[in-house]
């Protein structure tokens, strides 16, 4: 009988979308993508690309102990550097600089930095630290080549390049010059992207709200009574309440990352897999958080809570303020506590890295947070609920 | 003759507010029984905590033998609700409807098919059943949701104000849909409203609901003779009788006095109450006499004398 009443609750829900199609997709593609114009063409001008990378622990075993070596060493120790590196013992991806390195690029002869990775952290870490090895390795190449070709030179042409290779220098070890080169690999976020990722945050509550209101509409239509009044325990009736609200905000989010692709804004070149997986995830999460708010608040109350949740993801979550343009310390800390933060999170880097690993401690903390209101509500449910 | 059903000291408290209070009463098999009672008497309160959506804090429904807080799931598939409320899917179709609440009954494959078209013919929407049901008229969703609370065949129909809202046409229509479902099928039917009239015409038994608290019980003769009160005298004098109604209601055997309508009602109590003294005092007020009618109780009146106010109070 249970798979009797899944199966209707799914075509139900299925059919209550298609006939409301109109509305829904004012609410989940029309309203979000005109907004996201406005704001991200208002943002695109002062929009500094965020690159959401977060400081990467590296330790350098230093076999050749060289002023060669000692070079590359303080190369991770330039300032700018600094905001993506953390040098020490304990770090995640070990470089070691082999024996005779110093002697190999002077007689440009080739030579290995092997980096290791203790545990698998992120590839695109991974990437990013070879391309800053290769670019330097580059250059430094380059130096040598030029430096012995000016041994032969007289002393005005040498004054001359000695300029050019200075200038050269400058631009190597200049933190603009490094953004370039680190990034050159790398992609970073338009203006519209990271609108349609914060975004999201703001339309989660739009869901919760959605699927909340629609609860609250069953009890006022009569709908809660007719279905409760049949032989379902009220765990079951729960359950199924929670089924139309991931079928509802899977479809609205599907909705919403579609309209934005084939605008061509955002989550153009993006795994379609990595999508899925954020948008399940964050479908458990609004099935949850709405199955928490149905399971223990009445319906004034419930609408007091997602509208606070809504405005202070409209203030805090970076789709309408840009968070990293004020500067406010107290407004920067609450920002990082938005409720949205970690959704945004998923889909700003899966934008960024189109990777399964940069995703994944989002997706973690989605599930888990999902089965804990799960929890929480259904124990709820079976103990007293709507008595 | 098995009661289908027996409520046996209920009540029901909402936080500090009592709602029912010890609330107790047995209906038979195939019995039309009529739960009346004001707006806020707890009418609705007793059919959810009967059907299982509420939990009493003391005492137990059992329906057909099963009790609603033992054994839920038992009790509560011989029940079909229609709610007060247009308890449907607006935006689906009536097809939509019937097999969705068809499923939540147990009801799949050829048997909920079968079930769909039985339901649509005996309330007339087969024509209809592909339309969306934003579009139908009051009457028409009215009887859809008829259709739905008797699509599995329920022992025990419980329809709940199931005319607030109605045209005089659906309300027929209702009504017969009543009377033929219990004659056919011996479907026991609960019928709570604040329509006395309604209540008079469908119902075998009666039982009065004010302040969650019972107020009479039994056949409608048994109800009549708990109030003491055997008929109505309607009258209609020439002139303001405001001033008149006062000393009517002091007359021996007046336990009420009141104006509809223009119409002075007089309710009587027919062992003490003597007309000699009625006319008497017209005739001595110099009062004209436009009309006069002497009438059995209603239940209405009836239920104005058990509880002192009016019933759509």
């Amino acid at each position: 009988m249970d798979i009797l009443r899944i199966k209707a609750t799914i075509k139900v829900s299925f059919k209550a979308i298609i006939a409301q199609w109109r509305v829904i997709l004012l609410v989940y593609a029309l309203f979000p993508l005109l907004l996201s114009i406005a704001m991200g063409s208002f943002q695109k001008s002062t929009f500094k690309p965020e690159t959401t990378i977060d400081k990467i622990n590296i330790s350098i075993i230093d076999e050749d102990n060289s002023i060669g070596s000692q070079n590359f060493r303080e190369l991770f120790e330039n300032q700018s550097i600094k905001k993506l590196f953390n040098l020490t013992k304990q770090g995640q991806y070990i470089l070691t600089i082999p024996k005779g390195y110093e002697n190999s690029i002077s007689n440009l002869r080739q030579t290995t930095i092997k980096v290791d990775e203790k545990e698998r952290t992120s590839r695109s870490n991974e990437i990013i630290i070879k391309s800053i090895i290769s670019q330097y390795g580059k250059s430094l190449t380059e130096l040598i080549t030029i430096s012995s070709k000016i041994e032969k030179l007289n002393l005005q042409d040498k004054a001359k390049i000695l300029n050019q290779v200075s200038e050269e220098l400058n631009r190597v070890s200049s933190e603009t010059s490094l953004k370039t080169i680190i990034m050159k690999g790398e992609r970073t976020l338009t203006s519209f992207e990271n609108q349609a990722a914060s975004m999201m945050t703001y339309m989660l509550f739009m869901i919760v709200l959605g699927c909340v209101a629609g609860y609250h509409l069953d009890k006022e239509n009569g709908c809660y009574k007719r279905l409760n009044s049949t032989p379902i325990t009220k765990a079951a009736f729960f359950n199924l309440d929670l089924l139309l609200f991931f079928i509802a905000s899977f479809t609205y989010g599907l909705i919403y990352i579609l309209t934005f692709r084939v605008a061509g804004l955002a989550f153009k070149e993006v795994n379609p897999l990595i999508i899925l997986a954020i948008l399940i995830s964050q479908s458990l999460l609004i099935t949850a958080l709405s199955g928490l708010i149905i399971a223990f608040l009445k319906k004034q109350s419930s609408t007091i809570v997602i509208i606070i949740f809504m405005y202070s993801e409209i203030i805090f979550g970076g789709a309408f303020i840009p968070v990293k343009e004020v500067a406010n310390d107290l407004f920067t800390k609450l920002s990082r506590f938005s409720p949205g933060t970690v959704i945004s999170g998923a889909y700003k880097n899966c934008i960024l890295f189109n990777s399964f690993d940069k995703i994944a401690p989002y997706l973690v903390i989605m599930v888990i947070v999902s089965i804990a209101l799960y929890t929480i509500s259904i124990l709820k449910v079976k103990i007293r609920w709507e008595e | 003759m098995l009661s289908k059903i027996c409520v046996k000291n209920i009540t029901k408290r909402f936080d500090d507010k009592l709602v029912l209070d010890n609330v107790s009463f047995v209906i038979k098999d195939g019995d039309i029984f009529g739960l009346i009672g004001p707006n806020g008497a707890g009418k609705s309160t007793l059919i959810n905590i009967m059907t299982g959506i509420l939990k009493a804090n003391n005492g137990e429904v059992s329906i057909g033998g099963y009790s609603i807080s033992k054994d839920p799931l038992k009790a509560k598939a011989l029940i079909g609700l229609i709610p007060q409320e247009l308890a449907l899917m607006e935006p689906l179709s009536a097809y939509d409807n019937l097999e969705y609440f068809g499923a939540f009954y147990g009801l799949g494959g050829k048997l909920l098919k079968e079930r769909i078209k039985g339901a649509l013919d005996v309330t007339g929407l087969s024509d209809r059943k592909n339309e969306k049901v934003k579009k139908f008229s009051g009457g028409m969703k009215r009887r859809l949701n008829l259709a739905i609370g008797i699509m599995h065949g329920p022992k025990v129909l419980i329809m709940d104000e199931p005319t607030v809202g109605v045209d005089p046409q659906s309300r027929n229509y209702i009504f017969e849909f009543v009377k033929k479902i219990n004659k056919e099928n011996n479907t026991t039917i609960i019928y709570t409203s604040h329509y006395m009239e309604e209540v008079e015409q469908l119902c075998n038994t009666i039982f009065i609901l004010d302040e969650g608290k019972e107020v009479a019980s039994g056949s409608k003769a048994t109800i009549k003779s708990m109030a003491s009160i055997h008929g109505t005298i309607k009258l209609t004098l020439a002139g303001s009788n405001e001033e008149f109604i006062l000393k009517l209601k002091e007359l021996q055997g007046v336990k009420d006095c009141f104006i509809i309508e223009g119409k002075i009602n007089i309710l009587i109590d027919d062992i003490k109450f003597k007309l000699e003294e009625l006319l008497h005092l017209i005739a001595k007020e110099n009062k004209i006499i436009k009309s006069f009618n002497v009438e059995e109780a209603s239940l209405e009146e009836v239920f104005l004398s058990l509880t002192g106010k009016k019933l759509r109070d």
